[in-house]
Parts: C-alpha cells; structure tokens; sequence
C-alpha cells in the first residue's frame, strides 16, 4: 500500500449508549505509514471507539473501512481475515494468565496458520527479542512479570501475526518516565523497521511529541481537531487549548 | 490481497515470488522443507516477491542455513528493504529451556502424591492457624464482625434451605420406597419408620447437606477469596489495617458451623416426612402411625449422633474453601482451579470424616 493512502477510514461514526451519544458523526483517516496520536478528555470516546475499530462494538451508524473494505456488518469469517492485519495492545496487557509468555505469543500462530511448532516458536522469540526482551522470559508467566515487561511481551503477541496496523491503548500508562520513554522510542523504532501504521491512544505529552506524525482531538463525539502536535498545542479551539494548557501544568509539577 | 506465495526450484536457482505474509506463507513451511536442494551454489532470487513479513523472512533464512549446514552457499537476490527483514529474522536468541521437560509417568505419580501430602499438612497448618487466631480473638470479642456474620449466614444458610428441603425430601422418599419393597418380601413393613431413622436422621440427612453445602458455599468461598487475593484486596485490607482473619475468614466460618446444625435437623425433617408420605401411599398408614412407629429413645440417639457431625463437617468445608482461595495466584485460571479443588476437596473430606465417625460410633456401641 502507497504512503499516504488512508488504511483506516471513518465516516459518520454514531455510537449510543441509551440518549447519550459518544460518537456523533465521526469521521476518521489514519494515512499509511503514520503514527497517529487520539487524545480527548475522559469520557470522549476514545476507548469506545477502539473498541469500534476492533470490531468488538458495532455501531449505530457510519462506516468503518479498513484496507478499503467495509468493517460494519461484515461477515465472521471477513472480521477474522481482518483481523489478522491488525495487531492490538490492550491497556493492561491482556495476556492469558494461564499460559507462559511463548505459549502466550504463539496461540494466534497455532490458532490461525500451520506453521510447525518449532518455527512458530523462532517467530515469538524473533517478536520478543524486537520487543526488547531477554529470551528468558519466554517460558515465565504473566503475574511473574513486572508492568514494563507486561507491556513488552504484549506488544510482542500484537505484532505476532505481523501486522499492518497497530493499535495502542495507553500503551505507556503505569510505566515510569524511563521505562514510558523507551517504550515510544521502541514503538517508532519497530513502525518504521516493519512499515506499521500506528494508531495510539495516549494521555502522555512526552510520547504525543517524541512519537507521533499527527495528532487528532476528539471532543464532542468530533475530531474537533487534528495535526502535527505543534501546530495541535497552539490550537485556537478553547476544549484543546485548555487541554494541552492543563497536561503542560501538570507535567511541570511533576 | 496479492498472489499466493509460490517458490520453484530449476537446477541451481531457487525463485520466490508471490506474497510471503502470513497467514498465507505458512501453507509453504512443509514444501520447503521438502526442497531437494542442489549441491554447491543456489541463487535465490527474490525480486518477484510482492511482500514479505517476519514469518516470511524467518523461512527464507531457515531454507539459507540449511543450505550452508550442507556445505553449500547461497547467493540473495533481495530488494534493500527484504534484506533488512532477512537479517531481522536471523535473530533468535534461545533461552536454555523453552519448555518443561515432560516428565515420566512414575515421577508424575511420586510428584502428585507427595503434592497431595503436602496438602494435606498445609491443610492442618491452616487449621491450627486459625485456632490460634480465633482463640486469640476469645479474649477480645470486641473484634467481632455481626453484620458480616450475618450476611454470610444468609448466603450460606437461609439460602439453602430449598435445597436441602427438596433434595432431602426426595431422598427420603426413595428410600422409604426401596426399604418397604426389600421389608415387603418379609412382612416387616411395620419396620420402616425405625429404619428410616437411622437412615435419615443418622446417615444420610447430615451427609447430605454436607455435600450440597461444600458444593455451594466451598466453591463460593474458595472463589470470592481468590478473585481478592488477585485483585490485590486482601493486601489493601492488610494494609487498612483491617484483619483479612476478621473481616472474611471468621464470620465465613462462624456462620456455617451455626447454620449446617440447622440445616441438618431440617434435611433429616424433611426426609422423614418423605418417608412418611410414602408409608401412607404404599402402607396406607396415616401419619399419626407413623409417628407412633418411631421408637422414641432411639430416634433421639440417632438424632443426636448425627447432628453432632455437622458442626465438623462445617468447619472443614469452610477451612478448606477459604483455603484454597488465600492460596490463588495466577490469574483468572487459577481461581477456577482453586474453586475446582475446594469443592473436590470439601466433599472428599466429609465423606471421609463420616466414615470415621461411623467407626468411632461402632466401636463405642453406639
């Protein structure tokens, strides 16, 4: 797919929960090859809206196109060919506490190809070593782990199945600076290493700045505003102004 | 989506084309490996591949060592970027041990029974833990938690009572039914009601609930403490300064040693009066007879006897699901083990503790 293209495509997103409307005629692009940032208030939408793109919500109305094809109303076996193209880092991890880390990344390897098991197995340890891990970890299990690490190993099992999208709830929250910072450069590192196109939900300023092409501002069931994080953080718009105005404080404080 | 990944070998040179991506390139893993590759050099050539991904690239590469292992050597055609894949996927770095190591069946055996051992011991460390604590806490009732030993009275009590008045019942009706077919064959039917006392009030009513109790309220226990322990609650009540002891595990077992008693009269009741209805059904004695069938001194003893053991049975089904739910630790998985092996455990203890007593009965003459 050519640079540019848009891989994701959102137009006139409606999501309700009873009378309150979270989306209102959203409407989306994230371009081939970028890394796109998706702050907002609490409240604004930006889980629900993962949610959406997974696929794992259908909506009440609009359309959501990946690689040009239709997510809404699409078939089981259409979501799961899809689904295989994205790769998804979920806030706390998620990884299968009854399995160890190797058997945690391979699962989608066994589940959906029939690759042999030793090769699936040189392919997590291949995701590990990307994802800055010691090979021994592979045979330890999740609550052995420290947070940093968690965020590791899942970001290993989402690239497993190599993905072309990638996308990122708070990938950096509860990780100290240190860890959160070296964590964005890994995320940039691997996009530009594999060609990802990365979509991140984040509250962090720092990785908003270090990591992103381009940032949107959802508010109002809108992208009330989207662009490269210099031009965002001088917005006009009162809601963003005060909202990067409000993170800057606080990060002072800190 | 691009063309399927194919690979063709002509003499020396081996061409790649197609897309190499998962989920697609894994079809090609067994006919590579099934390649008879050439001695000497092969030319790969890998400028009509459309894509390729890690998967991809990692089969390239075990394809290149096997030919090098063979003393051969290879020479890449590959666009600058494959060429980075390439290298990427060369990088595998083996931890010592992947797996565990299966072990035999005889060592399986040894493991598991020196496990159930060591549950056992763990299981009386437990218990003298908590007579300790509780007799600490005798001389200070002020730490006594009514409400929550209320509450928990309720859900493992007053809540079983339809059950155990239904299920009792039931069983007391299908044994008065086959006690008065075997007592037919003699003309001794105007034995049942004897019989059923023993049966009923004795044996079967205590054990009864015992059973449905460890199956309801051991699982409950073993699965709310283990859904705690992950969710890190019984450490932020330690360090509330709140007694987990306190606050969970002794109304939990206060409760059911007060209510299984109950519950035991009323299975034995209810069984009894099954039993009844069959003797009007089948004898056509009303219940007054029945009644008056009962040898008063010795439907007391069985009543008693039997009713000693609930008290027991409580404890241990309460010490066992408490037990097994302090002792989860691996995520959710884990608390379904641990509910699993506290119902297990639960009615396999009082099964065991009941044929005890029934021992310790026989030899006293009782």
């Amino acid at each position: 797919m050519a640079a540019g293209e848009s891989v994701i495509r959102v137009r006139g997103l409606v999501n309700r929960f009873g009378q309150h409307r979270v989306h209102d005629g959203l409407d989306l692009d994230v371009f081939s090859g970028e890394i796109l940032g998706l702050v907002g208030g609490s409240g604004a939408g930006k889980t629900v809206l993962l949610r959406t793109l997974l696929a794992l919500r259908q909506p009440q109305a609009g359309s959501i196109r990946f690689f040009g094809e239709e997510l809404v109303g699409a078939s089981e076996a259409r979501l799961r060919a899809l689904r295989q193209r994205i790769g998804m880092l979920f806030q706390g991890g998620a990884l299968f506490g009854g399995l160890n880390v190797i058997d945690n990344l391979t699962l989608p390897l066994r589940e959906h190809t029939d690759l042999s098991s030793a090769v699936a197995e040189e392919l997590a340890l291949i995701k590990l070593e990307m994802a800055g891990l010691e090979p021994e970890v592979a045979c330890l299990y999740p609550n052995e782990l420290s947070g940093g690490m968690i965020k590791r190993v899942a970001l290993a099992r989402a690239l497993i199945m190599d993905p072309e999208v990638l996308i990122l709830d708070e990938p950096t929250a509860g990780l100290d600076p240190v860890n959160a910072a070296a964590f964005d450069a890994l995320i940039v590192e691997l996009s530009r290493l594999l060609g990802l196109t990365v979509l991140m939900v984040t509250h962090d300023l720092d990785a908003l700045w270090q990591s992103t092409d381009r940032v949107v501002y959802l508010g109002q069931g809108r992208v009330l505003e989207q662009g490269p994080i210099d031009t965002l953080s001088q917005s006009q718009i009162p809601a963003v102004s005060r909202y990067f105005a409000d993170r800057r404080s606080r990060e002072r404080m800190n | 989506m691009g063309a399927p990944a194919t690979v063709q070998l002509e003499g020396q040179s081996l061409t790649c084309a197609g897309e190499w991506r998962l989920p697609g390139v894994a079809a090609l893993e067994a006919r590579l490996e099934q390649l008879s590759l050439p001695r000497g050099r092969l030319e790969i050539s890998g400028e009509a591949l459309e894509g390729l991904d890690v998967a991809g690239a990692r089969l390239l590469h075990r394809l290149v060592s096997r030919v090098e292992a063979a003393g051969g050597e290879v020479n890449l055609h590959l666009c600058e970027e494959h060429r980075r894949l390439l290298e990427l996927a060369a990088r595998v770095r083996r931890p010592e041990r992947l797996h565990e190591p299966r072990e035999s069946f005889l060592s399986e055996v040894g493991r598991v029974s020196w496990e159930h051992w060591w549950e056992f011991r763990g299981f009386l460390g437990f218990l003298g833990e908590v007579v300790a604590e509780f007799a600490r806490r005798l001389l200070r009732p002020s730490t006594a938690r009514p409400r929550r030993f209320l509450n928990e009275l309720e859900q493992g009590g007053v809540r079983a009572v339809p059950i155990v008045a239904v299920l009792s019942f039931l069983v007391g009706l299908v044994i008065a039914y086959q006690l008065s077919t075997a007592l037919d064959t003699y003309g001794a039917t105007v034995f049942l009601p004897e019989l059923l006392t023993t049966t009923m009030l004795r044996e079967l009513g205590p054990l009864i609930v015992a059973i449905l109790v460890a199956g309801r309220t051991a699982s409950s226990y073993a699965a709310e403490l283990g859904t705690m322990k992950i969710n890190e609650e019984i450490d932020a009540l330690r360090t509330l300064g709140i007694s987990p002891f306190d606050m969970l595990i002794l109304p939990k077992l206060l409760a059911l040693i007060f209510a299984l008693p109950l519950l035991t009269v009323l299975a034995g009741l209810s069984g009894m009066l099954g039993g009844a209805l069959v003797n009007w059904a089948v004898h056509e004695q009303g219940v007054t007879a029945f009644l008056q069938r009962l040898p008063e001194g010795m439907s007391y003893r069985h009543f008693w006897l039997g009713l000693v053991k609930a008290p027991v049975f409580a404890a241990v089904i309460a010490l066992i699901g408490c037990r097994q739910g302090l002792r989860v630790k691996r995520g959710a998985g884990g608390v379904g083990q641990a509910t699993t092996r506290a119902v297990v455990q639960a009615i396999f203890a009082v099964i065991v503790i009941n044929a005890v007593f029934s021992i310790i009965y026989n030899l006293q003459g009782l």
